[in-house]
């Protein structure tokens, strides 16, 4: 009873919590139409500010707790609010879903990044609950804290504010009006940007509260568990469909009293060890469930027509020209980067072969995934355990779980590719040889356990992809019904999912698999101490172990091949019938095509894309860790890069995961190199080192994001003009440059920064220039209309232009000609 | 028996009711005007025949066969086919990977055969059915960059390809002009005349009473007219509900 007591109450005050940040995630949702991701960001943010008034020893610090408390929620939160709907939201009003999914995430990493910064030194932080540990008073055996009480008594208060703000006021009615049509306020008087500032500085302040009040559970601060910790409040404010507060609430009790019961009953995760870390993984558990038991929307179509995003899909033999030159000017580099360089240039390349899951599933399909990294992650574990670092004899054994896997994949993959049934077998079985071949081939390992592995081999790769597939189509058959945010949300509570039962697995598991490990136990041991040592790979006869210009040469191959086939992807039936489920669902539907077989494919295909391309990249990394590099954050920074770099591009992937992997770590050691040189500048490239390290991605997201099309598209734009006959000159005079840097600093005339220093401007600078002469060209070519015919010729442009403008039957000048004959 | 039968559909939004019991038949082989002031139901009517809301109550069947609680490519697969007012086009294909991606999409749950024989076929009807649309000189355009009143029949040639037995058509003229119209009402007489069922949603006036066989007239979710264009252009109750419009 005293136990069922005690939990019951940690349950509710974890639960009161809880409800208390999905309420003003609900109130920020109800009147902007924007998910704000930040907002458990924004909670461990203001909960950081909070600890430093309150209780650091140094700056600031030791004020009285009621005033902390009053500045951080009436000051420091507001300002957040009403500083991110100004500056940040506004804008996003009418833009597409991913954008407005995108934009968020970013400014939540600004958050984490702007948090670590100021708070960079590693020195424990712990918040003490109000009235200290020790005040607490009891019923019957039990006792409850008065911090415990306060959290409860507190969240009871702003559910009764909040019910009365948005049933009896003007302003708060005004606020839930405004989603729903904000003109229409507009004309009735209301105030809807008023009404959006409102809300968001609510939001705010609810996010704080419940940062500040969550914070002493966790003993010492910690950015990211912080974070999550509020995340945990989504699922809450998805039993409220984002919109109803009474069952927001009580979502956030329930999952409380969830996780509480749960810590109860297992002994605080001690009597199961393998789900010792369920208890912080079940509101995403329950999060997931809720999503999938959702009634859903009906099937929209293109909802935005002002919207339009318009990607164009290179030919076949273009997508190859630019695969061998990429790899030809990569292979180029190798001869001149120094071994660290290339390390980082791989580690971008790596990122974007696992980008390459996102375009084939986001660019083309329309599916949002917010956990690539997972799938990643998943796949170098999976070439861990049955390449390298289990007892699994690779031969007849790893031949036969290949040949099933091979088989799966097929069935689930090839139904979409529109194949008679008898091809369809075929293609299945050709499949399923083909693998079973190369896996019979590059069987090249020796032995078994870790210390006679000491290389990965390629069937290695092959299995990391098929397990990562069959993972992801077991992630999607429940999601399969999801769409846009709430896509984006099941994903999401997967990453989590991984990153707490998997990363941070410690149980080692012993089976006796018929086939394989000849007769004897095989022995996974899902992540060893927090991290798994992946060893280069070693097959062609070529030694990657120290070779790491060869690693980059292969990692570049590897990508320039898997976008070739999603070129070939896209310019194919499949690939239609992608474009068109992601244009508009609903005409799909009308058009006889069953959207679940595509989608079921399309998240296998790419979910094995990611588990490749991150077997490979960990590889390259030589270890994975349980913090880094396939974190649930690490995979939203991935993402968000690559949107905004463009995810319906091939390049998009690349930049993005360049971006990632590369650029922001490169420019970091520019400016300490820098702060180095010059001494007496010290402080200023320090703080601007600090800003790419820990700013940057967040800031290219939050500037960039709007673009609905991405970087990509602009620099290829560029480069496009580059082509054309006019700037042949420009053209010859971008690679005539940029060949004598590439001499200048092979044979040492110039070192490393310098090279970089000509190269990257160049590179930029070409397409910017022509198009800048093409932008005045066509300038010159605009005509007034009402000159047309004074002093202008009447042409076929014109006449079709005008015909477009005002709606007139579309003749095609040719029409004309044919007519006067 | 009639081709398509609704029955007693009723839906609700809320508390607002879009559709209330409504009843009508679309026979065989004509064209079937649907009319009504803005926000009768029209759309409402269509979303539910053709599967994409569900209605609260009532029955569809098309060619005797219940199809009340079908998935919507099911129906299509029966023969329904469609077109959308708030245009619902692919905007990332051109114009005539539009039309091929439906024809894909049939030949996948039909035959399923890619031989080189159905590729050549496939190809031919689409070139007919832009032919028959004249929208060849567009082919190869990005949707996103042609009028709507093309855009329109690139919605129809999309929905040819799939042979529908029966076509749903949500204002095809709007955003057409005097001439398309006309065109298009030929195009309709065309379709009919090779034994394609039309269901016609239409504001244009001049257009259903040209080419409609038989007229609905809906307001506020009830019926309340049906018979030839004859008798509902005199129809008292038709006039009051246009307020005295262009009938
Ligand atoms: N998804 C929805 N949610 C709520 N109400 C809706 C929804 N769709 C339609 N309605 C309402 O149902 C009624 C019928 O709408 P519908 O679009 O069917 O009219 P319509 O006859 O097609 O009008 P129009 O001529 O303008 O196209 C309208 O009052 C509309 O506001
Ligand atoms: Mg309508």
């Amino acid at each position: 009873m005293t136990e069922l007591v005690t939990f019951t109450v940690v349950g509710l005050a974890i639960g009161s919590i809880y409800s208390i940040a999905s309420a003003g995630l609900v109130v920020t949702y109800t009147t902007s139409g924007i998910f704000n991701f930040a907002h458990g960001a924004i909670g461990m943010f203001t909960a950081f500010i909070y600890w430093q008034l309150r209780w650091d020893a140094g700056w600031g610090g030791q004020w009285p707790a009621p005033i902390a408390m009053l500045f951080v929620l009436f000051v420091v939160a507001p300002i957040i609010g009403i500083f991110l709907q100004l500056v940040v939201m506004r804008g996003l009003e009418g833009t597409n879903e991913t954008t407005k999914l995108v934009i968020p995430i970013a400014v939540m990493l600004a958050f984490i990044g702007g948090t670590n910064w100021i708070w960079q030194d590693l020195e424990s932080r712990i918040p003490e609950p109000f009235f200290g540990r020790e005040s607490k008073w009891s019923i019957g055996d039990a006792y409850i804290t008065t911090h415990q009480t306060i959290v409860v008594v507190t969240a009871l208060l702003l559910a009764l504010f909040l019910k009365f703000l948005l049933t009896n006021t003007r302003i708060g009615i005004t606020m839930r009006a405004v989603v729903d049509n904000r003109e229409l306020v507009q004309l009735n008087g209301g105030k809807p940007d008023f009404a959006a500032l409102l809300s968001w500085a609510i939001g705010a302040m609810m996010a704080a509260v419940a940062g500040i009040l969550i914070s002493p559970l966790l003993g010492s601060l910690n950015v990211l568990a912080l974070t999550l910790l509020v995340v945990n409040a989504y699922a809450a404010a998805i039993f409220g469909r984002l919109k109803n507060l009474p069952l927001t609430f009580m979502g956030g009790l329930v999952i409380g009293l969830a996780v509480s019961y749960w810590n109860w009953l297992s002994g605080t995760g001690r009597k199961w060890p393998w789900l010792s870390e369920l208890r912080s993984a079940i509101p995403v558990v329950i999060l997931f469930v809720i999503l999938i038991l959702l009634p859903q929307e009906r099937l929209r179509g293109s909802s935005l027509a002002k919207y339009r995003e318009s990607f164009k899909v290179p030919t076949i033999k273009s997508s190859i020209t630019w695969g061998a030159i990429f790899i030809i000017f990569i292979s180029a580099l190798t001869l001149i980067l120094e071994n660290k360089w290339e390390f980082s240039l791989a580690k971008g390349i790596g990122f974007a072969i696992i980008g390459l899951s996102m375009v084939l599933l986001t660019g083309y399909a329309g599916e949002i995934n917010l956990a690539p990294l997972a799938f990643a992650g998943i796949g170098a574990i999976s070439a861990y355990q049955f390449d390298v670092g289990s007892g699994v004899e690779t031969g007849a054994g790893f031949a036969t779980l290949a040949v099933f896997l091979a088989a799966f994949f097929g069935y689930l993959v090839f139904p979409a590719f529109g194949l008679a049934r008898a091809r369809l077998w075929g293609a299945v079985s050709v499949f399923t040889i083909g693998v079973l071949g190369l896996v019979t081939i590059f069987d090249g390992t020796s032995g078994t356990g870790i210390a006679s592995r000491e290389s990965m081999s390629f069937s290695g790769l092959i299995v990391a992809a098929l397990i990562a597939g069959a993972i992801g189509a077991v992630v999607a058959v429940p999601a399969l019904r999801l769409r846009g945010l709430y896509l984006g949300l099941a994903t999401f509570a997967f990453a989590i999912f991984v990153d707490k039962m998997v990363y941070k697995q410690r149980q080692t598991l012993s089976l006796d698999i018929p086939f394989i490990g000849d007769g004897k136990d095989v022995t996974f041991n899902v992540f060893n101490n927090g991290a798994l040592n992946i060893p280069r790979p070693g097959f062609f006869g070529i030694d990657f172990r120290k070779n790491q210009s060869a690693m980059l040469i292969l990692l570049t191959i590897t990508f320039s091949l898997i976008a070739i086939l999603l070129v070939i992807l896209r310019r194919s039936t499949y690939g239609r019938q992608l474009s068109a489920m992601k244009d508009s669902p609903a005409a799909c539907a009308t058009l006889g095509l069953n959207m679940l077989k595509l989608k079921l494919s399309v998240f296998t295909l790419a979910a094995a894309i990611a588990g490749f391309g991150g077997a490979l990249h960990a590889s390259n990394l030589r270890a994975i860790q349980e913090d880094a590099p396939f974190t649930v954050f690490e995979g939203l920074a991935l993402f968000m890069l690559t949107v905004v770099s463009g995810i319906g591009y091939i390049s998009g992937a690349l930049i993005g995961g360049i971006l990632y992997g590369t650029a922001f770590l490169v420019m970091g050691d520019f400016w300490d190199k820098l702060a180095n040189d010059w001494s007496s500048f010290d402080w200023l490239f320090t703080v601007i080192h600090d800003f790419f390290i820990f700013l940057g991605p967040a800031m290219a997201g939050i500037g960039l994001g709007r673009n609905p099309n991405g970087i990509a598209a602009q620099i290829f734009d560029g480069y496009r003009i580059l082509k054309e006959e006019s700037n042949r000159t420009l053209l010859s005079i971008g690679v005539a440059a940029t060949t004598c840097f590439w001499i200048f600093r092979i044979t040492d005339v110039i070192d490393g920064w310098t090279f970089l220093l000509l190269f990257v401007p160049t590179l930029l600078l070409c397409p910017l220039i022509a198009e800048a002469k093409k932008k005045d060209l066509e300038t010159e070519k605009m005509h007034p209309l009402e000159l047309i015919g004074i002093d202008h010729s009447y042409t076929d442009q014109i006449v079709e232009d005008l015909n477009k403008e005002l709606n007139l039957p579309f003749s095609h000048p040719k029409d004309f000609e044919d007519r006067s004959h | 028996m009639s081709y398509l039968d609704i029955k007693d559909i009723t839906v609700r939004f809320g508390g607002h009711i879009a559709l209330n019991n409504v009843s009508m038949s679309v026979e065989r082989g004509i064209i079937t005007g649907l009319i009504g002031p803005n926000g009768a139901g029209k759309t409402t009517l269509f979303n539910v025949v053709s599967g994409l809301h569900r209605a609260d109550e009532g029955a569809i069947s098309l060619d005797g066969e219940r199809i009340t609680n079908m998935a919507p490519y099911k129906r299509a697969r029966s023969g329904v086919g469609r077109t959308f007012q708030r245009l619902e086009l692919f905007p990332s294909l051109t114009v005539e990977e539009n039309i091929r991606v439906s024809a894909e999409i049939r030949n996948q749950w039909t035959r399923g055969n890619t031989s080189t024989i159905v590729r050549k076929l496939i190809d031919q009807k689409i070139e007919d059915t832009l032919e028959l649309t004249g929208l060849t000189e567009l082919a190869d355009h990005h949707v996103a960059e042609i009028p709507t009143g093309k855009a329109r029949l690139v919605e129809l040639a999309r929905s040819l390809m799939q042979d529908p037995k029966l076509i749903l058509l949500d204002e095809p003229a709007s955003g057409q002009n005097d001439i398309e119209t006309a065109e298009f009402g030929n195009i309709l007489r065309t379709l009919t005349n090779e034994g394609i069922t039309i269901f016609l949603v239409e504001h244009d006036m001049s257009l259903v009473m040209s080419v409609c066989d038989h007229v609905y007239v809906l307001d506020f979710g009830s019926i309340i007219a049906s018979g030839s264009t004859d008798e509902i252009q005199i129809d008292k109750r038709v006039i009051d509900a246009y307020l005295g419009g262009d009938l």
